[in-house]
């Protein structure tokens, strides 16, 4: 009896502790597609108890006590954590792990999965941007981002052109930048932004992805954010890197071989005794040989990028932000840009309800302008000093003591570049306090108010000044531009997100924005400043009569409603659909509003189950978008009659008079664009290849035109042209990105390709007929038409050189007249296309193309141990450029320097060239006047980037500390044929007033500041 | 914080269409609208110089230059040796009448515009409240 009950009493306990005790048993699956995971760990926390999963994912684990948690992991997939409760069967679904599908990536007013987007959407992350060391994010985006065409100026400060997708509208191409939710003005320069403070850039493509900031959308969407902190301890990042520009120095002709194709000019027409008076000059015994490029223009000048940042926060508190300066010099002695650059972005969570944060983002921004000389510099004369002779030098004005061109009419360089004097000092901030309220699960309200503000002050003084009679500046003249410019937007969402039945998740959004950008400005100038003293160099000190003083607010409004329905089935069946209405103040009353709507369908084909038998394709999405987007990029007077000043002198009286200035157009609305895109998303090999294919249409409907009205109507605008919607505008192209990486052992590999292409088309101009631009010597050099691709140069075609007389007497028409009986032997041969006997405008047709066949990115990233290797190229093939330049650079027309072998090129008797003409003063030929074919180059290019080595030193030397040293190269080598300095920056066109590029004047060469070659050492460190 | 409270306000009213006119309704500030021109006798005078400008216009190129440029179509003037491109009055020195032509072009262009800024004075000067 005792033993039984010793051995009950033993037992209980047992039985107690037993209670407590559990077996647990389940299954665990891939949470895609629920394939059973074997192999998976499973482990009691805290203890050694543990198991591992079968062939079929089943698993048991014993002896597991009531209230402990179990914890399942396999590499490749998410640890999940459970906690064991009253059930004993606990089944486990594992996420993937895969970077590639659990990215997310930022859409318009929200964030999608990658793997549930349906719309043409490329993202670049802020750490692809870092490699290349610039102070605009858009230049470091250049080959990275397909379908995104990047083209670079190289001066401090400039912007680059950016084109997305091909051309459908004349008026901008700029797309529309949003930082941080917050849409920038139009024109703006993303060189305000730290780009070390970006944690990524999505490029909405597409209008389906476009649609949903309809307004000002047409050109494509850039959105970019910043980094926000995450929870944890602080971690912080110092990066510095300094480099050293250059220019490749073209081959200028001295003053000896500059004499010899000088006076050979008249000898040629006959003139050698015109040829000994116009080179003699009087009072000058003996000429210099200045080489003005190495005068003027530096061997080196400095780039420096410093940057601190931060990133930390607790559960309840974020906070991600940074201190960053950039200074860029530029090659002359005068001109740089700089930048400081601070940020603190933060967010607080209340509650499980209610988040709040504010964004803070100060800079300062100061420069000099930099003097556009590159081509005077290479036009001057190099017989002529740089200095006059010492002896007629003036003490008081150092300004007159550089000598007069002796042989041409071009001004020093290095008095243009002494004289140079217009400074900027930029301040501004942008702030972005938001809140979001989730009252209950997957409902979310988030109100947002972004402040972009700034101010800019402006002083230009030109310096009173005599060098020669047409080089002078009688009266000194101080002008000051005083601008503020403060944008505000706000913008308010309501979103809900709510999956039914397991397999229908469904996300609705609606929201309203308004906003408003101002500018405030006052602009004065005066002239008759006493001297050219530093103290002096302000307005008030000038005393003289010319004075402008002008000055007023500007302001342009917007109030917007969005909507939008994303729903898919199973993650196998996507469809999304928006629409936004728009009303914006730049329209009269009657068409202020317009309306975006889009749709889009994705089919990810990789989530079916016939595809699960498989794996060689690990994902595969078909989609389609349709959409419509906007633009407003016309002046926002364009719909009034306004009143200018029309002064009147009469018997030496002077009555101010006004007159009507502009007639406006009161039935303008808004230019629609639409656009269709089809596109493929694969991923093969275990995702180590990833492959994505796009191919679109995008057309434009009531193009916004200043078209030309009937002279007799007299409206007081050039030609009588009124903003009309009246154009429409097609651009048809595709885009294929391959992207691979792997390793093999110690060594990491992944090299990215990217293919596109674009044809832009002119579809309609409305009643006119051709849009001509690009002067050239009373003609123009480009010719727009409906029905063809823009941008295309047109004129005669040269056709090699006339070598002897008997060659130009049987250059006849059929009828046997002489077609150019003015030309002498060494001119060039023109064609006489339509062969009625005459060389005139009918002869004329197109010699070549500003756009490119085709555009390429190839991005390249190695590592080994602690060594990496990144390396970028862009090119285009196919485009054209038209060499305006060239002309005078060899035939040294009103007495310009030439090249080194001007002279030996030109044609010199028979059988000596076949394509530089002879030289000539008179030209009679017009050989270097004649917009044809001579100028026309291909401007097709392959340009290496970056090249960058770096080395991590070991972790046994730096313990906690990351330390990276690089070494890098940008712009290193180009592979072309072009004959200029830059193929790239030749194949843009120079700025317009507002910054913007005219795309419909592209490819002509009038030198303009080239992208430089930079090498630059820099230093990464993460603790 | 007044302009904030504001925005916030319009805002709100902003959700019905009707008010929002207001905030979509942006003038262009510092230049004069034909719309509301014609007020007063200074306005109407000033209007009048206008007109007299367009005799000649404020610069050379418009009418004074095809003025003197039309005598070469005489035995007046020769067209002379200039390194400046003589494309602009060639054919007019070959005494012929291209109205193509720069010149011809802008002084018919100009004169035009003269008579549609004294249209507008006659249109509404007499409509205008002065004595």
């Amino acid at each position: 009896m005792r033993k039984y009950l010793i051995f009950l009493l033993l037992i209980i306990p047992v039985f107690l502790a037993a209670q407590n005790k559990v077996t647990i048993t389940g299954k665990v699956s891939e949470a895609n597609g629920n394939e059973p995971l074997t192999g998976v760990t499973i482990i009691e926390k805290g203890g050694t108890n543990g198991t591992i999963s079968d062939i079929d994912g089943n698993y048991t684990l014993s002896n597991v006590t009531v209230g402990s948690t179990l914890s399942f992991s396999m590499i490749g997939f998410t640890t999940k954590e459970i906690k064991v409760g009253a059930n004993t069967v606990i089944n486990v679904l594992l996420e993937d792990d895969s970077k590639m599908l659990e990215d997310v990536v930022v859409i318009g007013y929200g964030v999608v999965k990658k793997s549930d987007l349906t719309s043409s959407i490329t993202t670049v992350k802020g750490d692809d941007l870092k490699s290349i060391t610039s102070g605009n994010a858009l230049y470091s985006m250049q080959g990275k981002a397909n379908g995104v065409q990047v083209t670079g100026s190289g001066g401090p400060g400039d912007n680059p052109r950016i084109i997305i997708r091909g051309v459908t509208t004349i008026n901008g191409s700029d797309p529309l930048y949003v930082v941080d939710g917050v849409p920038m003005s139009s024109g703006t320069n993303i060189n305000f932004l730290n780009q070390n403070d970006i944690e990524s850039m999505e490029v909405l493509k597409d209008a389906s992805a476009s649609a949903i900031y309809g307004t000002r959308a047409s050109n494509g969407v850039i959105l970019i954010t910043t980094k926000k902190g995450s929870k944890g301890k602080t971690q912080f990042q110092f990066n510095a890197s300094l480099g050293v520009q250059t220019i490749s120095k073209p081959n200028m002709a001295n003053a000896a071989t500059y004499e010899k194709v000088f006076k050979q000019r008249y000898i040629n027409d006959g003139n050698e005794q015109q040829a000994l008076d116009n080179w003699a000059v009087e009072g000058v015994s003996s000429f210099s040989d200045t080489d003005w490029w190495d005068q003027t223009i530096n061997k080196a000048a400095y780039t420096q990028s410093y940057n601190l940042g931060f990133q930390g926060g607790s559960d309840k508190f974020t906070f991600s932000g940074s201190i960053g300066y950039y200074r860029q010099n530029s090659q002359f002695d005068v001109g740089y840009w700089e930048r400081i650059t601070g940020r603190f972005n933060t967010e607080y969570k209340f509650n499980d309800i209610v988040k709040a944060g504010i964004d803070f983002a100060p800079r300062y921004e100061n420069w000099d302008d930099t003097p556009n000389l590159f081509g005077a510099v290479m036009k001057m004369d190099p017989s002529t000093p740089v200095y006059r002779a010492q002896e007629d030098w003036s003490v008081s004005n150092p300004y007159n003591n550089y000598q007069r061109s002796y042989h041409n009419q071009e001004w020093n360089p290095m008095g243009s570049v002494a004289r140079q004097n217009k400074h900027s000092d930029e301040y501004g901030m942008i702030m972005n306090p938001f809140v979001n309220i989730e009252p209950i699960k997957g409902l979310i309200f988030r109100t947002q108010f972004g402040v972009n503000a700034r101010f800019r002050m402006t002083d230009e003084f030109t310096p009173e000044f005599y060098i020669d009679n047409l080089e002078k500046n009688e009266s000194a003249k101080a002008k000051r531009n005083s601008d503020h410019w403060v944008d505000w937007n706000w913008a308010n969402t309501l979103n809900y997100t709510r999956t039914f039945n397991e397999k229908h998740n469904l996300n609705v959004m609606a929201g309203f924005t308004m906003e408003q950008f101002a500018k405030y400005w006052l602009e004065g100038s005066r002239d008759g400043v006493p001297s050219n003293l530093k103290d002096l160099q302000y307005v008030s000190a000038a005393t003289g009569e010319q004075m402008v003083i002008k000055g007023t607010n500007e302001y342009d409004s917007y109030v917007s409603y969005l909507g939008r329905v994303m729903y898919n089935y199973d993650n196998r069946y996507y469809v999304t659909a928006s629409i936004r209405s728009d009303g914006s103040s730049k329209f009269p009353a009657a068409n202020r509003y317009a309306t975006f709507p889009s749709a889009s369908l994705a089919w990810r084909v990789s989530e079916e189950a016939f595809m699960k038998e498989q794996d060689i394709v690990s994902n595969l999405k078909i989609r389609a978008g349709w959409g419509r987007v906007g633009n407003a990029q016309i002046s926002r007077s364009a719909y009034l009659n306004l009143i200018s000043a029309a002064d009147y002198v009469y018997n030496g009286d002077r009555y101010i008079g006004t007159a009507i200035g502009q007639i406006g157009n009161n039935n303008l609305k808004w230019e629609i664009v639409e656009d269709l895109n089809l596109g493929v998303d694969v991923s093969f090999l275990d995702n180590r290849l990833d492959v994505t294919a796009d191919i679109y249409r995008k057309k434009s409907n009531d193009m916004l035109i200043q078209k030309e009205n009937l002279m007799i109507l007299g409206y007081p605008m050039w030609n009588g042209q009124l903003w009309t919607n009246i154009g429409s505008m097609e651009a048809k192209g595709w885009e294929v990105s391959l992207n691979w990486r792997d390793k093999v052992r110690d060594f990491k590999y992944e090299v990215g390709l990217n293919l596109s292409s674009v044809k832009n088309v002119a579809k309609n101009f409305g009643t006119t007929s051709e849009i001509l631009t690009g002067g050239f010597f009373n003609d123009y050099i480009i010719k727009n038409v409906p029905g063809g691709e823009i941008s295309r140069f047109y004129g005669y075609i040269a056709d090699g050189i006339f070598q002897n007389q008997t060659e130009i007497n049987s250059h006849t028409s059929n009828n046997g007249d002489i077609l150019q009986p003015n030309a002498q032997p060494g001119d060039i041969r023109f064609k006489d296309l339509n062969n009625d006997g005459v060389i005139d405008a009918n002869d004329k047709t197109y010699i070549g193309n500003a756009f490119p066949d085709l555009m390429v990115g190839l991005n390249l990233r190695f590592g080994y141990k602690n060594f990496d290797l990144v390396s970028n190229f862009y090119g285009t093939f196919g485009n054209d450029i038209y060499n305006s330049a060239k002309g005078g650079l060899y035939a040294g027309t009103d007495g310009q320097n030439v090249f080194a072998d001007a002279y030996d090129k030109a044609w010199h008797g028979e059988g000596t060239s076949n394509y530089y003409p002879r030289l000539s003063y008179a030209d009679a030929n017009l050989n270097y006047r004649t917009v044809s074919s001579f100028f026309v180059e291909d401007g097709s290019y392959f340009r290496c980037k970056l090249l960058q080595i770096g080395y991590t030193l070991p972790k046994k030397f730096t313990k906690d500390v990351d330390i990276r040293l690089s070494a890098s190269a940008q712009n290193l080598f180009t592979i072309t044929s072009y004959s200029g300095m830059d193929p790239e920056r030749a194949s843009i066109s120079a700025t317009k007033d507002d910054g913007t590029y005219n795309v419909l004047e592209s490819g002509i060469d009038n030198i303009a500041y080239p992208n430089p070659r930079t090498f630059l050492f820099g230093i990464n460190i993460n603790f | 914080m007044k302009n904030i409270l504001k925005i916030m306000i319009s805002g709100a009213l902003c959700l019905s269409l009707a008010s929002c006119s207001d905030f979509l309704d942006r003038p262009v500030l510092g230049q004069e609208n034909l719309d509301t021109y014609f007020q007063t006798e200074e306005e109407c005078l000033k209007q009048v110089a206008g007109c007299y400008q367009a005799l000649f216009f404020e610069d050379w190129w418009q009418i004074q230059a095809p003025y003197v440029g039309f005598d070469m179509a005489t035995d007046d003037l020769w067209m002379g040796n200039t390194t400046q491109s003589q494309s602009d009055w060639m054919r007019m020195a070959h005494y012929g009448n291209p109205k193509a032509d720069g010149p011809l072009s802008n002084f018919w262009q100009y004169r035009y515009k003269g008579i549609l800024r004294c249209n507008i004075v006659i249109n509404n000067v007499p409509d205008a409240p002065i004595v």
